[in-house]
């Protein structure tokens, strides 16, 4: 059963001993010992698993682990360092918070927060592809992840925010 | 770190009485070792020594204490201010200890609107006491008088000298009681326990004009942990030698009532038996059939079935392939759900183990109800419904268990009443109750209890003494769905009238609801808020269809939906503004008046009678007000009581502006303004996020949310069968909170939910002229009562 997988995973490339068709979630909390990504309801329809798969925002907990090798896996404790690699930058120690981050933490986003990994994670996606999004652009890009504290409201206000400082970040 | 454990030691000795115990428990980052941990009975810290709520250690800072779990309020940030506040330190200086019911006294409910408020008072005695005690040790050390005394960030100074809290008592105890407090019962006015603590300003405690801390806003504490994936959660948590577990059941739970049995309604272990099977029998397991899966292994206990194995998605799969032959459910669930609650259920027998409320239930009678309808000039009468609904957190429950012969200890996020997983695992695995230790974390927020987060650590246990390893179980999401404990589904009559002045003079409230958690309707919901010279409110129990548990303003929503419509109806029957005839029938409660003018004047609300711009168009809108709030109004209270006198209760008041799709029947909210006035506001930005979660919470609840189920079981069993409002249709929400320094500290978690039903429901009727009477308020729920309306 178990494999020679190596997958990259924040930058780092780590040995999995898990089976070829174990989704990638298990692997990352169980073997990696990540707890960014977790478990929400084992079928692509809450988002907490969410993960960057070469920037894209993925499910891991419905993608077998041997789906990603050879490819990029961010989570949420990797999103400092590669808004240190988009700006060029050297990662600092300890590293500079993604912006997305850190208005999460200056809106005050999170209640029980079990969700806010992943929404993040889709935030970042967005963010990547579109730099000014509209509140009709964030609302359709985060549909897909569920909050059952209602905190939809402050994710879009951090949103907004993140966004500003990137863009200023950038020029 | 060797002084630490000297400290603990001596505390927890002097705390439980003597006897030897280990300490050390160390927590890693993502693993717990527990080869030291001592069993701890539940809640066996003494209530009334500040030694049990804090400790100051050497370096000048401070452990508090608390059995109030952070389930996503702030609410162990607002504990902290309250503590900081009496002490004078900054809030880098104190942090909360873990919560592990073998070093935590038991301060109040993580619910019922409680932990601040209630939770507060006893950290504020406990504080407050300290600082007393700090003060006099001060002024012996300095040669002082206490009044020449000052304190900042945790020194004390007086004529130019200086001593540090942390110099004075780091490494000792404080040996002093804590004041203690008469306080309302949770079931009503006028039964009243003695128990510690103080509210805010009761001397010794502060006087409320110095706050420094308190009453001002204040980002939580552990917002940059969660952000940076450096806070563990319940389910980060793994011992060595641990082996993953599953429950096999059914995929939803059938009727309570297959859960019968000679013995007792639940058998002898019913808290096995309640997580067992779904009320199914097990007929025959087929170990064979997960052979293949490596390390795989079948614990059966009676009708409870689970499986182990070292890899995670090896337990799922096995989980997911074991055969199992269930018997058939002897007793079907009802398939008209409105007539199985009014069946009423007698009285329920004494030896019931989870206690009910005699039926039927009378919660208020004042004057004639009759007599008041006969003199009406106008009257109504409608049936309102409300359906099952679900906790359902984003994550379902999880927990790990390590259980010894002698033994226990459970890691897991414990629900509002602290120590009570403990209770059922003990049961479970045959221990005394102060052989097992539960120990809380963080985790995904349940909005109420009772259920998941008892059964998953019951499981864990189950399985972990079986095994004889740790194990840990992760409920999965159809676990969570089609095992909880339910929030009760309404049936609910209302009649009212109103006289040719606009005054109204009857109200007649019949309720039809299981009432497990001994929850009947709030007598503050059905009419409190109003001067009703005749008034009744009755609660019916009906047979018990589910388990269920209170969920966030639980017996709420369906009074609430039920008399704020009614009061609208009787508005627009005598052709007034729905705001101004409140007013005019109000019972004079300042705090009521000031969250309905705080909405109405943040959402611009132009007077005038609903429904008066009706279209033909199939997109329109409307506007609607409704009040709420949560309170208990059970207790011995008889005809003739006044429920004017019900303070503290926070009350809310909300405005929904919503889209109707008159073809597709769906409505959309738009905009929620929603205010509260709960007295002393101890972190205002902290209730801001409550009135925006409960806005965005109630604006689900009210539109889609139900649980479904056939004849055999639950079929609600992921967030696609029991849909859950997504991020594109949320509604913007202005929240408004109001302060009130002056005044003791009421709930804020829950009470928005309850005034946004009625709000959503009267946008509705001011947008089609139509009334939908029940929740949820789905399209084929709006189609059906626009095509009923039009013939």
């Amino acid at each position: 059963m178990a494999t020679q997988l190596k997958i990259r995973v924040n930058g780092h490339v780590h040995d999995v001993s898990a089976g070829r068709d174990t989704p990638l979630l298990y692997v990352l909390r169980n073997e990696l010992h990540l707890i960014g990504p977790r478990f929400g309801c084992g079928l692509a329809q809450c988002g907490a698993c969410s993960v960057l798969l070469d920037g894209k925002e993925l499910r891991s907990c419905v993608t077998p682990v041997v789906a990603v090798t050879g490819r990029s896996i961010t989570t949420l404790e990797g999103l400092p360092a590669l808004w240190a690699e988009k700006r060029r930058r050297k990662p600092s120690s300890p590293p500079e918070l993604h912006p997305l981050q850190q208005a999460w933490i200056e809106v005050g986003v999170p209640q029980c927060g079990y969700c806010q990994s992943g929404m993040m994670i889709q935030a970042a996606d967005l963010l990547s592809t579109n730099t000014q999004p509209t509140e009709d652009d964030i609302r359709a890009a985060m549909n897909g992840h569920l909050c059952r504290c209602g905190t939809y409201p402050k994710i879009l206000k951090a949103i907004k925010r993140a966004a500003a400082v990137m863009a200023k970040g950038r020029a | 770190m060797t002084n630490l454990f000297e400290k603990e030691f001596s505390r927890r000795a002097f705390l439980k009485g003597g006897g030897a115990l280990i300490v050390g428990f160390a927590l890693a980052r993502v693993g717990v070792s527990d080869s030291a941990a001592s069993p701890g009975a539940p809640l066996p810290i003494s209530n009334d020594q500040v030694d049990s709520y804090l400790t100051v250690h050497g370096d000048n800072t401070v452990e508090l204490f608390s059995s109030i779990m952070e389930r996503g309020q702030g609410t162990r940030t607002s504990l902290l201010m309250i503590a900081a506040e009496e002490l004078d330190v900054g809030m880098d200086q104190i942090s909360h200890a873990h919560l592990d019911t073998s070093t935590t006294p038991y301060t109040g409910l993580a619910g019922g609107s409680q932990g601040t408020s209630i939770g507060g008072s006893f950290v504020r005695a406990a504080a407050a006491s300290a600082r007393q005690s700090l003060l006099g040790l001060a002024s012996a050390n300095l040669g002082v008088p206490i009044a020449r005394l000052s304190v900042e960030r945790g020194v004390v100074s007086g004529r130019g000298r200086k001593v540090t809290y942390g110099e004075l008592i780091g490494g000792k105890l404080f040996n002093v009681k804590i004041p203690e407090h008469r306080q309302r019962n949770d079931l009503g006015v006028f039964q009243y326990v003695v128990r510690a603590g103080l509210e805010p300003g009761e001397a010794p405690a502060k006087p409320v004009d110095q706050y420094k801390l308190v009453g001002k806003p204040r980002p939580r504490v552990d917002v940059p942990g969660i952000v940076t994936a450096t806070l563990p959660y319940s389910g980060d948590v793994r011992l060595p030698g641990m082996l993953h577990g599953r429950v096999v059941r059914p995929p939803g739970q059938s009727s309570l009532q297959n859960k019968a049995t000679p013995g007792g309604p639940f058998g002898t272990n019913y808290t096995l038996e309640l997580l067992a099977g779904g009320g199914q029998k097990v007929l025959s397991v087929d170990e064979s059939s997960i052979k293949h899966i490596a390390g795989a292994q079948v614990v059966r206990v009676g009708n409870f079935v689970g499986v182990v194995a070292p890899d995670e998605w090896n337990a799922i799969q096995a989980a997911a392939e074991l055969k199992v032959r269930w018997k058939t459910p002897s007793s079907p669930l009802p398939g008209n759900l409105e007539e199985a609650l009014k069946a009423a259920e007698p009285g329920l027998p004494a030896s019931t183990p989870i206690p009910g409320p005699v039926s039927p239930l009378l919660i208020t009678e004042m004057g004639d109800v009759e007599a008041g309808l006969a003199k009406a000039a106008k009257t109504v009468s409608s049936t309102f419904r409300t359906s099952y609904l679900l906790h359902g957190p984003t994550g379902p429950h999880n927990a790990v268990a390590h259980v010894t012969p002698t033994k226990a200890t459970i890691y897991h996020q414990c629900g509002p009443n602290y120590g009570l997983a403990a209770q059922g695992v003990a049961q479970a695995v045959g221990l005394p109750p102060a052989s097992v230790r539960e120990i809380s974390y963080q985790g995904s927020s349940f909005y109420g209890g009772a259920s998941t987060d008892q059964d998953c650590p019951t499981a864990a246990a189950v399985l972990s003494k079986a095994v004889g390893k740790p194990v840990r179980v992760q409920f999965m999401r159809w676990d969570d769905m089609g095992y909880d404990n339910y929030d009760a589904a309404e049936v609910i009559h209302v009649r009212a009238g109103v006289d040719a002045t606009g005054k109204i003079t009857a109200f007649d409230y019949i309720a039809h609801s299981q009432e497990d958690a001994a929850q009947p309707p709030s007598a503050i919901n059905t009419g409190g808020v109003y001067l009703i010279p005749n008034r009744k409110v009755v609660g019916n129990v009906s047979p018990r269809i589910f388990m269920t548990a209170p969920l966030r303003s639980p017996m709420d929503r369906g009074p609430a939906l039920a008399t704020e419509q009614i009061v609208d109806e009787l508005a627009y029957a005598t052709g007034t503004d729905p705001l101004e005839f409140r007013r005019q029938n109000m019972t004079g409660n300042t705090r009521w008046l000031e969250v309905l003018d705080a909405v109405a004047k943040a959402a611009r609300w132009k007077p005038g009678r609903a429904a008066a711009k009706l279209s033909d168009a199939s997109l329109v809108t409307g506007r609607g007000f409704g009040f709420g709030t949560h309170a208990y109004g059970g207790g011995p209270q008889g005809p003739g009581l006044d429920f004017r006198t019900l303070d503290p209760t926070t009350p809310a008041a909300a405005i929904a502006d919503i889209e109707v799709n008159k073809k597709t029947g769906k409505i959309t909210v738009k905009h929620v303004y929603a205010a509260v006035a709960p007295g002393l506001v101890v972190n205002p930005a902290r209730v801001e996020d409550q009135v925006i979660g409960t806005a965005v919470m109630g604006t689900s609840q009210a539109l889609m949310e139900e649980v479904t189920f056939n004849e055999s079981n639950v079929t609600s069993s992921d967030w696609v069968t029991y849909p859950s409002l997504r991020f594109k249709d949320h509604p913007n929400v202005t929240p408004i909170v109001i302060q009130h320094l002056d005044a003791v500290p009421g709930g804020c978690g829950e009470e928005p939910i309850s005034a946004l039903f009625p709000a959503i429901a009267n946008a509705f009727f001011d947008a089609t002229g139509v009334r939908v009477r029940q929740a949820p308020m789905k399209p084929a729920v709006v189609r059906h009562v626009l095509a009923n309306a039009s013939h």
